[in-house]
């Protein structure tokens, strides 16, 4: 049904972004201070507080309706039609996004109020909410448009978004490179991106997700071009979602303020890609061959990923390997055509890994902007709120039982290997995975709670952060506990896959086929999962609360010197792309300085010397004009007498 | 014979003060001039029953447009900077093109006019023609818009007139 | 047959109504109460009021008015004929002739003790309304009448500093030049009409297949319009008069006299067929490559934006060439060209308009070496610029760019891929002077302050955001002005 006022939802945070833009000039003239910081602040929380109030009628209002007909949808305007092109500016909201922009909305909310707190006395302060809340815009562009075209709008935005957030402090030469990393790391993936959405246009004739999903579910699209299209697509997904092979850019990304790693890096930008894939699923799961892709692909980046986690001395890194890790996960969720399973995933996700960055962004602020954990210990006492707070995410990562991330996670796994074929192995490359994450979630936890200060305690004094960041953090909390109810075990309370199954149960059913399981297993997997899960855990923090074992990092003999230098894939990239690419360009470039060059200023001068000829016609002479009008007339009309034309 | 004879002597006698206007070392003579060619197509319009537009044409062009010129040349000092030779050879050569264009292509009877649609025809009409043209310019279905607008054009022209003819005042307060 | 107005007449007169009566009541209270200032509000009055009434033909896109019978709109047995597109195009002259005034308000308006406000502010309302029925013309009467009414009134404007030798020269030469290519476009239309027996475009149909009477016509009455449109090698003009005429009124002979020559053109173009595109081709690939090789050595920046000008017009030329090449594509080329038109327009109008502020700023000069790295000075009025010139190169996201693709796209269609893609490298070719702009504006220290610190220009500094908000708009959302 129609819902114009819908169209809020992206708009309010537009608006909050232009009108932070606009304060930020003024902020810079008033030299900052609190009154317009407290204005910058109501302007970019309270934007996206409205947007989420917004989502919430518009949830109620899909509520009320039948489920097979729960569709928003509101048309603006028509935006390009040339030819055969027609795009409209228009949205729809089904279950799928609307799941997504709650949290989309509400983390995002929580996060801006959290950012009050902790940019507090930035000279960007303004700006920083101007591209946080058109961030926000962009996302919620991106979930909600309801064609490819829009999507990759917002695509491009939020990517902009994050370049100009990585980079915020662009004074510091090591953020800004970190910045441009995520930027041409990601054109990578949209390169592949457009290839898919030109394969499909071409194809399918529409830009529509229905249109495409449609053609897919009758087969109007040759297998083969299907294959193609959605190897392209997730090659988009691989760049914004961080997957093998184009991962290196979010660790690096976590240059920018913590908030914006919470909210961009973690919670809501980088599961676009898991977004996209279940928005397309039925074209997905009817193109040969591209799910086991995903699968081997999210599998392999989790366990890959969670290695190098357990080697990382920055507490912000760990975190960024854990995204990694866990967006591997969703997407071996979607690889074995557990849609559902992987948006459960990505909503607990949300939750808990905001929660974490939130509290490791309270960390630092307390302990004056130092992030090496090497340098931490014994926070516990110091800054209790955030220990406790962070503790819940800290279990809920790791899958201890009855946290959120316990539930969702052992669904993958189960799902998994649940799916015949190659799903046992899938499954336990995922429990390696979930065991090393577990692992590293302790050694988190140890090395900067636990212990004796290693810091020097004459100089620092760490104390608990504002309420305004520490509300952030209960909600979160308790969110990380509670989001376990969205899907419970053995069918009990499914509220997540019942509100999804109108859009994803066809492609769920078509992925999955025949393979189901018993309770039996399923009880034995989630026995084994939750048992190692904490059992881990445990051994993880055991190992490092008494010794923080800065040495196994040593680059030489440590022995986790391999992960902890990220097994030195950054060094492939270098020597294998970068380096080649360099020399090829150091190639391009002599062939342009001593060719193109050469060639471009002969045509250069070439035309400097026909343009001073030509700019003797313009002798400024009346009767000179009128001359070369009277030829011109002359040659128009004996061109059209003698039918020369 | 007789309309054959006049038409040659009056359209001779425009083509013959048309040269005369333009190669006459005289500014003034040249301007003379110019009133025989007004006046030989004046005629000619006359010749074609055209005599609304014969009186105008005597009337505005001769009565006004070029005592005007008269007047303009009498106040302005002669500048023969304009006939370099180059100039005139240019001149000459996009002229020569365009009459080699018209006479190479004269003989073939591509030149022929079409009937008229629009206007009555007016060649065949005994009666004056004021009436007909004064009443096709307040129709709605022919020249009203035409005949309308054309005053606002004119009135453009008196602002602009009045513009230029305006005292030059130094003082200047832009920027000020 | 005398006959009562039907709706289409005052459909298509309102807007000029208001206009001429615009005139009338500054003409008349003037003569009354010489000492009150009452020009400018009367003249905003008049624009708006023929802005809101050209605004439901604008707003109808494809749907048939209430009492008017189909699309295009009729007007007096065919003197006028205007579709929605063309009424976009119309809304653009206003907003010029708007822009225009308020960027004179505290320049032109206090020329010699303000003494020309009556004639500035009169002028300034009748060449819109010859905008209005140029682009609308469909009857050698109101295209020759048209034409008249819009030139008249920038010749004097174009002299409207007296005091300044470039100024008054800049007139002239238009004046004399124009006169010249009146006499062309009469000409040409006594000839098509011996020749035809036609007054109205048919009369161009007719041509194409009579004799060569008529088909000496068509040459001149093309060489006159080409001279509006400023197409090579009636060109010429151009860089001396924009670079001469006070710049607010460059900026509406930019826009306006551009897009109603155009659409002028567009109207009286030959069929698609006969005249085959070779030749609109040809004369778009020479203008923007004279316009372009002529651009590349100026130092002025009136100069280089008047020459960019050049190069858009005869760019405009490819959709001509489009649609003699593709039969049956009449409605999406006249889209095309409608929103090419807008685009150049507001584009130049933001270009044209922020100048304007730099000038002042630099002691009224455009010179390259005066403009000296202004656009950091002042960020709003630089910035501007920089957008405008981003748009009229054609870069991605601005209104500019989808102008020139719909242009090409169009050529593409009908099957002239070679041509379009020279048109694309000599549109590339042109990046070399639009980046000489931002150089200028950017990358060099700023020049010493000259002359006296200019007067501060609210309403220009406000109203020039209105172009430039376009700009970026029409370059993400072309559908307002890209009817089909």
């Amino acid at each position: 049904m129609d819902a114009p006022w819908i169209w809020l939802i992206p708009l309010l945070p537009l608006a909050g972004a232009a009108a932070n833009g606009l304060l930020h000039a003024r902020f810079l003239g008033a030299g900052g201070g609190a009154a317009p910081e407290r204005r910058a602040s109501w302007l970019g929380v309270g934007s996206v507080a409205l947007s989420f109030g917004v989502c919430l009628a518009a949830f109620l209002r899909l509520l009320a309706l039948d489920p097979e007909q729960r569709v928003l949808r509101a048309s603006l305007a028509p935006w390009i039609s040339a030819g055969q092109i027609d795009v409209a500016w228009s949205l729809a909201i089904d279950p799928l996004n609307a799941a997504m922009m709650l949290v989309v909305t509400g983390v995002g909310a929580l996060i801006h109020l959290y950012s009050t707190g902790y940019m507090h006395g930035d000279r960007g302060f303004a700006k920083y909410f101007a591209y946080l809340n058109l961030f926000v815009a962009m996302m919620l562009m991106l979930i909600l448009s309801d064609s490819l075209v829009g999507l990759f709008l917002g695509w491009e935005g939020v990517g902009l978004c994050s370049y100009l957030l990585i980079g915020f402090w662009y004074d510091d030469g090591e953020k800004a490179d970190a910045a441009r990393k995520a930027f041409v790391v990601n054109r990578i993936g949209d390169l592949g991106f457009l290839i898919g959405m030109g394969l499909l246009f071409w194809q399918t004739g529409s830009f529509s997700f229905e249109a495409v999903n449609d053609a897919a579910r009758s087969g109007g699209i040759p297998s083969g071009l299907a294959t193609v299209a959605g190897l392209m697509l997730f090659l988009g997904c691989c760049g914004k979602s961080a997957q093998i092979p184009l991962y290196v850019w979010l660790p690096d990304a976590m240059a920018g303020p913590t908030p914006v790693s919470a909210l961009i890096h973690a919670a809501t930008m980088v599961t676009s890609g898991i977004y996209l894939v279940a928005r397309l699923a039925d074209f997905f799961t009817f193109a040969p061959g591209v799910l086991p892709v995903i699968g081997a692909v999210g599998a392999a980046t989790a366990l890959f990923a969670a290695t190098i986690g357990l080697a990382q001395r920055d507490i912000k890194k760990v975190l960024a390997y854990s995204t990694v890790s866990q967006l591997g996960y969703m997407f071996l969720a979607l690889g074995v055509g557990a849609f559902g399973a992987a948006l459960y995933h990505l909503i607990t996700h949300a939750f808990f890994k905001a929660l974490l960055f939130l509290g490791a962004g309270s960390v630092i602020h307390a302990m004056h902007h130092e992030q090496d954990m090497f340098r931490m210990g014994g926070l516990r006492d110091r800054i209790p709120v955030t220990f406790r707070t962070m503790t819940v995410g800290a279990f809920a990562l790791a899958g201890v039982p009855l946290f959120s991330g316990f539930f969702s996670k052992d669904e993958i796994l189960f799902l998994s290997a649940a799916s015949g074929g190659g799903g046992w192995l899938l499954w336990a490359v995922g429990l390696t995975g979930a065991v090393l994450t577990a692992a590293y979630t302790g050694r988190l936890l140890a090395l900067t709670f636990f212990g004796g200060p290693r810091y020097d305690t004459r100089k620092l004094t760490p104390h608990e952060s504002p309420a305004s960041m520490l509300t952030p953090l209960r909600v979160l909390a308790f969110l990380s506990v509670a989001g376990g109810l969205l899907g419970l075990p053995f069918h009990l309370f499914t509220p997540l896959h019942d509100w999804l199954h109108p859009v994803l149960g066809g492609a769920e059913a078509a992925a999955r086929g025949e393979a189901q399981a018993s309770a039996a297993l399923e009880a034995v997997l989630m026995l084994l999962g939750g048992g190692a899960a904490v059992a881990s855990l445990y051994l993880g923090w055991k190992r490092f609360v008494q010794d923080p074992g800065e040495g196994l990092l040593d680059p030489r003999r440590g022995a986790l010197r391999h992960p902890a230098a990220a097994w030195h894939v950054d060094a492939f990239y270098t020597a294998f792309v970068v380096v080649p690419l360099k020399l090829f360009a150091a190639v391009c470039a002599a062939f342009d300085l001593l060719v193109v060059d050469g060639a471009v200023n002969f045509l250069a001068w070439r035309s400097r010397e026909s343009a001073e000829g030509v700019r003797s016609l313009q002798s400024g002479g009346a009767p000179e004009y009128a001359l070369w009008m009277a030829a011109g007339a002359v040659v128009l009309v004996a061109g059209l007498v003698f039918g020369a034309l | 014979m007789a309309s054959l004879l006049a038409f040659l002597l009056f359209a001779g006698l425009a083509v013959v003060c048309a040269l005369v206007a333009l190669f006459h070392r005289s500014v003034v003579h040249s301007a003379f001039a110019l009133l025989g060619t007004l006046l030989g197509v004046a005629d000619l319009f006359l010749q074609l029953g055209a005599d609304y537009l014969a009186m105008t044409q005597v009337l505005i062009y001769v009565g006004g447009i070029l005592v005007l010129i008269l007047f303009g040349l009498m106040l302005t000092p002669p500048d023969r900077r304009e006939l370099r030779p180059a100039r005139i050879f240019l001149g000459l050569a996009v002229t020569g093109a365009g009459a080699l264009l018209f006479l190479t292509r004269m003989d073939s009877g591509a030149w022929k006019a079409a009937p008229l649609q629009e206007l009555p025809d007016l060649a065949n009409q005994a009666s004056p023609t004021a009436e007909p043209i004064g009443l096709a310019f307040l129709e709605r279905d022919s020249w009203l818009l035409a005949f309308e607008f054309a005053s606002v054009i004119l009135l453009a022209a008196l602002v602009g007139a009045v513009f230029i003819a305006r005292r030059r005042f130094r003082v200047d307060d832009e920027g000020a | 047959m005398p006959g009562p107005l039907t709706p289409s007449d005052w459909l298509l007169a309102a807007p000029l109504l208001w206009l001429a009566g615009g005139v009338v009541a500054i003409l008349v209270l003037d003569a009354f109460r010489p000492a009150a200032r009452h020009e400018a509000g009367l003249a905003f009055l008049a624009l708006l009021g023929a802005a809101w009434s050209l605004w439901p033909l604008a707003e109808a896109a494809g749907e048939p008015l209430e009492g008017i019978p189909g699309l295009p709109v009729r007007a007096f047995s065919g003197m006028l004929e205007a579709s929605p597109g063309n009424a976009v195009v119309g809304l653009l002259c206003l907003g010029a002739a708007a822009l225009a005034g308020i960027l004179s308000l505290r320049s032109l308006c206090r020329l010699e003790s303000g003494r020309h406000r009556t004639a500035l502010w009169t002028l300034l309302l009748v060449a819109p309304a010859g905008m209005l029925v140029t682009l609308a013309s469909s009857h050698f009467a109101t295209l020759f009448l048209g034409i008249e009414t819009l030139s008249l009134p920038l010749y004097v404007l174009s002299a409207l500093r007296r005091t300044e030798e470039g100024s008054v020269e800049a007139g002239l030469k238009y004046f004399l030049l124009g006169a010249f290519a009146s006499g062309f476009l009469v000409f040409g239309m006594a000839l098509l009409y011996a020749g035809t027996g036609r007054m109205d475009p048919g009369a161009v149909t007719a041509a194409l297949e009579g004799g060569a009477l008529a088909r000496a016509g068509l040459g001149f009455l093309y060489a006159g319009l080409l001279f509006k449109l400023a197409i090579a090698p009636f060109h010429l003009w151009v860089a001396d008069v924009y670079q001469g005429a006070p710049t607010p009124i460059t900026a509406l002979m930019a826009a306006g006299t551009k897009a109603a020559a155009a659409l002028a053109l567009l109207h009286w173009a030959p069929p698609a067929g006969p005249l085959g595109s070779g030749a609109w081709a040809l004369l778009a690939c020479a203008t923007l490559a004279l316009a372009n090789l002529t651009a590349l050595n100026q130092e002025n920046l009136k100069r280089i934006l008047a020459l960019s000008g050049v190069a858009h017009a005869g760019l405009l030329l490819f959709a001509l060439a489009a649609l003699q090449a593709a039969p049956g594509s009449g409605a999406s080329v006249e889209a095309a060209v409608n929103f090419y038109l807008v685009a150049y327009g507001v584009s130049a109008l933001a270009a044209f308009g922020a100048l304007e502020l730099l000038e002042r700023r630099a002691g009224g000069h455009a010179e390259a070496s005066a403009l000296r790295g202004l656009g950091r000075r002042f960020p709003v009025a630089g910035g501007i610029l920089a957008l405008a010139v981003l748009s009229l190169a054609g870069i991605p996201g601005t209104a500019g760019f989808l102008g020139k693709y719909f242009v090409f796209a169009e050529l593409v269609r009908s099957g002239e891929v070679g041509v379009a893609l020279l048109g694309i490298l000599l549109t590339l070719w042109s990046f070399a002077y639009y980046l000489r702009i931002l150089v200028v504006l950017y990358m060099k220290d700023a020049a010493p302050a000259g002359g006296p610190p200019a007067v501060q220009d609210t309403p220009a500094a406000v109203a020039l955001w209105v172009p430039a908000v376009l700009v970026v708009l029409l370059g993400v959302w072309p559908a307002p002005a890209h009817l089909l």
